[in-house]
């Protein structure tokens, strides 16, 4: 887990069009295992497009992501997720056609693991456990609050059994307890051996939680490091504050 | 000059597909509803303006400004009143495709057999400027030319309307982005309904024009409303000018196709075309709003029921007499093809309409392979080359969805059989196949229960596995089931196979009941539509559900065949629409505890909303809450307590 290693996640010069707009264009970072990146920028900025590309909802104009080392690029959505990376969607996508557990244990049923349904029943249960789910098992997406819907999320893409898991806002909308409450949560994560890369606006979660940052404009990287550093660039205030500061 | 004759032949026949086609982009571009009811509106004109003429000696033109009107005010009432409702009550568009097809699909059933019902089926000609002219050196009759003149000037009329004024950029706008259109002030509900009155409207002048040079009979109407879809999809929805274009092209393809290859490919090379360009672009056409939906929710563990059902069913033929056995096979067959149908369709919650084309194969695989060669390997054929084809409609679950699906299997359904007809017609030289096979109604009834047995077996295993969750994740959201390493391709394939063989094998063993059999008997799509509706009426997402719906409709469908065949159709329709309106999730919500009380609530709440609506149009809009017990009493059958609640609505009385 030092930075001597092989870096988990490499991502290199990736670029991607829509139409004559570049959402991105040769954003190049490495993760090491085991550490979270955080992943800033105005809105619009490419975040999430980078995140798509990298858990392979989108295909990358050009450029290449690799996991461990292996070519991610090109890959379906199905064959990243067996490869090791999973991620939460930015507003949570839960289906009320199953219940809360279900939703997880059927990814722990797919995924990396391919449990049997009880096993990943058991599984499921231990994972909303752990996340902190306060609802029912057998309640439904439309019967639940918020912040287990995220919850669900999180734990469904744990379910997955993935080495680098992708959030994207998965703090965004909480109330100052739950925030406190989600940091903890992330950061029990990381010290259990997960890498992490998360796309966010608290500020907050980014200084306590990120080892390093990416801050993302208009889909280029203008500045990289620890967030002391990075977030004191003049590139970065001039983005988020605007000139003649 | 001869190809020229075709050509302009081809102009007349594009100039009405384009005019329907412009009517139909309204109504599905604009208001949002796939009306599969669509051309019925053109047969009633059609009738109209034969009635018109054979009666009153009214001119088809003095008609045509008649029926315009009429059928604006009733597609705007229709639209208001029974669609708008259905669109509002749902949020998510997946869910509001699926009703608006359904419920305009069963209105065409009642439309369609009270026509008949009124009218028989027989063509109804008239003559009306059947004289020759001469354009440009060309013959050809004045009825024609005025055709051809009346649906261009049309199509400029409605083009200019969209692109000049004021109410054609609102109509725009809102085909543009429904959602954000309100943002501007745009009063979504009132020019949907007008430009689905429009629409309306347009099939009524079609109809009418229609009549002057071709027959009017009652199931004209889909047939045209396949037409416009078509063109509507190959021109892209909501564009007036693709539409006007594709439609033109398209009849002149027709008539070179007739000239050039083949009269009876005609429909064939129509469906290949318009497979190919569903195919080839489906990427701005195909947004697809994945549905959730409480309807998964219900699973039922009877299975000690279900296995004393079957113990009875086994026993069945040594009480049953023959007539009581043909009834079961009936009951069977369509247990069979909706339960088979529903394996894929339920949890995935793809319509597809092409089980005709797979219960056909299978029947007529019998039909011509077992006379001469043995029962065994025909079936062995048929199911060989069901699975090729069900492999390929399953690689097009990848591309395609929601109504977009729905009319590529039907397309493909008449595909099929078009494809049988022209080849039994041209190559075998015969018009179909005599059969006799030593198989009596017994064995056909057991081999039935046995496959019945087979996909409910199938389905029950597939549930208890994680194929079950796994399909269950696919259909509400497939991004999350992919997302969390589900191979989609792989399971939709399969399931779609799996599915479509037991369709195939309910028509393999379904054959020996015919001693004569051809194409449209194989390949009645009459099939398709009773599948689906049986499913669905008895609910797909379950395995018990399809059965439920399947043993009330063939019981009806059995006696009412008998005494009064054409309400058979008025039946299925109001069935339909009752589905839809009432027990969404199918007869199998309604054993579920609370399920009567939801589908009365849901009539309530209809109710309520249509003498609200009502209401508000009296006292100017106001937005006072009709009283709530009132609908609930549930004494009065649905058809008198609405009586009763909008005289009550009308009188002001709450």
């Amino acid at each position: 887990m030092t930075g001597a290693a092989l870096p988990l996640l490499e991502v290199c010069d990736l670029s991607r069009n829509f139409g004559g707009l570049a959402a991105l264009d040769g954003v190049s970072f490495k993760v090491a295992g085991g550490s979270i990146l955080g992943l800033i920028g105005p809105n619009g900025s490419g975040k999430t497009t980078l995140l798509n590309i990298v858990c392979g909802r989108l295909e990358a104009s050009r450029g290449e992501v690799r996991l461990a080392g292996q070519p991610m690029t090109g890959r379906s959505p199905e064959v990243v997720c067996r490869a090791g990376i999973a991620g939460t969607f930015q507003l949570a996508r839960i289906p009320d056609a199953l219940d809360a557990r279900d939703n997880v244990a059927v990814a722990a049923m797919y995924g990396r693991r391919r449990l049997d349904v009880a096993a990943a029943r058991a599984e499921a249960e231990c994972l909303l456990e752990r996340v902190g789910f306060a609802g029912a098992l057998s309640a439904r997406a439309d019967a639940l609050a918020y912040f287990d819907l995220k919850r669900i999320e999180l734990a469904r893409a744990l379910a997955c059994a993935p080495e680098l898991l992708l959030l994207d806002e998965w703090l965004a909308g909480l109330n100052p307890t739950e925030l406190e409450a989600g940091i903890a949560l992330v950061r029990s994560l990381k010290d259990d051996g997960l890498t992490i890369v998360m796309v966010e606006h608290v500020m907050h979660a980014i200084r306590s939680l990120c080892g390093q940052i990416v801050v993302l404009n208009a889909g280029r990287v203008i500045a990289s490091g620890t967030p002391e550093a990075a977030l004191a660039d003049r590139d970065v205030i001039r983005v988020y504050l605007g000139d003649g500061l | 000059m001869l190809v020229f004759d075709f050509l302009l032949a081809g102009l007349v026949i594009g100039g009405i597909y384009a005019l329907i086609s412009i009517g139909l982009n309204l109504q599905y571009g604009v208001a949002r509803v796939l009306n599969l009811a669509y051309g019925e509106f053109l047969m009633l004109a059609g009738y109209g303006a034969f009635w018109g003429v054979t009666l009153i000696g009214a001119p088809p033109l003095l008609t045509m400004l008649v029926a315009a009107p009429l059928a604006f005010a009733a597609s705007w009432l229709l639209f208001r009143y029974l669609l708008h409702p259905l669109l509002e009550r749902s949020r998510d568009a997946g869910k509001r495709e699926i009703d608006s097809i359904l419920a305009t699909f069963g209105l065409l059933f009642v439309l369609q057999g009270a026509a008949l019902a009124a009218w028989t089926g027989t063509d109804r000609f008239y003559s009306f400027l059947a004289t020759p002219v001469n354009v440009l050196g060309i013959v050809m009759s004045a009825n024609r030319l005025l055709v051809l003149v009346a649906a261009l000037l049309l199509s400029g009329a409605i083009f200019a309307l969209l692109q000049l004024t004021a109410v054609g950029r609102a109509l725009r706008a809102l085909a543009a982005s429904p959602h954000t259109a309100p943002l501007v002030g745009i009063d979504v509900a009132r020019y949907s309904a007008g430009a689905f009155a429009l629409g309306g409207a347009l099939a009524a002048i079609a109809g009418v024009l229609l009549s002057t040079f071709i027959g009017i009979n009652p199931t004209i109407g889909a047939a045209f409303t396949m037409k416009a879809l078509i063109v509507v999809v190959m021109g892209g929805i909501g564009h007036v000018l693709g539409g006007l274009v594709a439609g033109l092209v398209l009849g002149m393809a027709e008539t070179m196709a007739a000239l050039l290859i083949d009269p009876g490919l005609v429909t064939v090379i129509n469906f290949a075309i318009f497979s190919i360009v569903l195919l080839w672009r489906p990427q701005g056409l195909f947004a697809r709003d994945p549905g959730t939906g409480a309807a998964s929710r219900l699973r039922l563990g009877r299975h000690a029921l279900g296995a004393i059902v079957l113990a009875l069913l086994l026993l069945a033929p040594a009480f049953a007499n023959a007539y009581w056995l043909s009834l079961l096979v009936n009951i069977l067959m369509y247990v069979a093809l909706a339960t088979g149908w529903a394996f894929f369709c339920g949890p995935t919650r793809y319509v597809s309409l092409a089980a005709s084309a797979f219960f056909g194969l299978g029947a007529y695989a019998v039909a011509v392979l077992a006379p001469d060669y043995s029962y065994p390997l025909a079936l062995a054929a048929a199911l060989g080359i069901a699975s090729v084809l069900s492999a390929f409609v399953g690689l097009a679950t990848l591309r395609l969805s929601g109504m977009y699906f729905v009319i590529f299997t039907f397309g493909l359904a008449t595909l099929v059989r078009e494809v049988v007809t022209w080849w039994e017609f041209n190559v075998a030289q015969q018009a179909g196949r005599h059969l006799f096979l030593s198989i009596t109604t017994t064995h056909i009834y057991y081999q039935l229960l046995a496959l019945c047995a087979l996909i409910i077996v199938l389905w029950l295993i597939r549930d208890k596995s994680r194929m079950g969750l796994a399909l269950t994740t696919l259909g509400a959201d497939e991004t999350v089931a992919r997302q969390i390493g589900i191979n989609t391709v792989a399971l939709k394939i399969g399931t779609f196979v799996v599915s479509c063989l037991t369709m195939t094998l309910a028509g393999a063993i379904l054959a020996p009941r015919w001693s004569y059999m051809d194409a449209t008997v194989a390949f009645n799509p009459n099939t398709s539509f009773l599948t689906v509706i049986m499913a669905l009426l008895g609910g797909a997402t379950s395995v018990w559900g399809p059965m439920l719906g399947v043993i009330p409709l063939v019981l009806i469908s059995d006696y009412l065949s008998v005494t009064v065949p054409y309400y058979f159709s008025v039946v299925l329709g109001l069935v339909l629409l009752a589905i839809v309106f009432l027990v969404p999730g199918g007869l199998i919500g309604l054993l579920r505890p609370d399920g009567l009380v939801a589908a009365r609530e849901r009539l309530a709440g209809l109710l309520r909303g249509l003498a609200r609506r009502l209401d508000g149009r009296r006292t100017g809009g106001s937005r006072t809450e009709p009283a709530l017990g009132a609908p609930a009493a549930p004494s009065l059958p649905p058809s008198r307590q609405a009586k009763r609640w909008l005289s009550a609505a009308r009188k002001g009385e709450p």
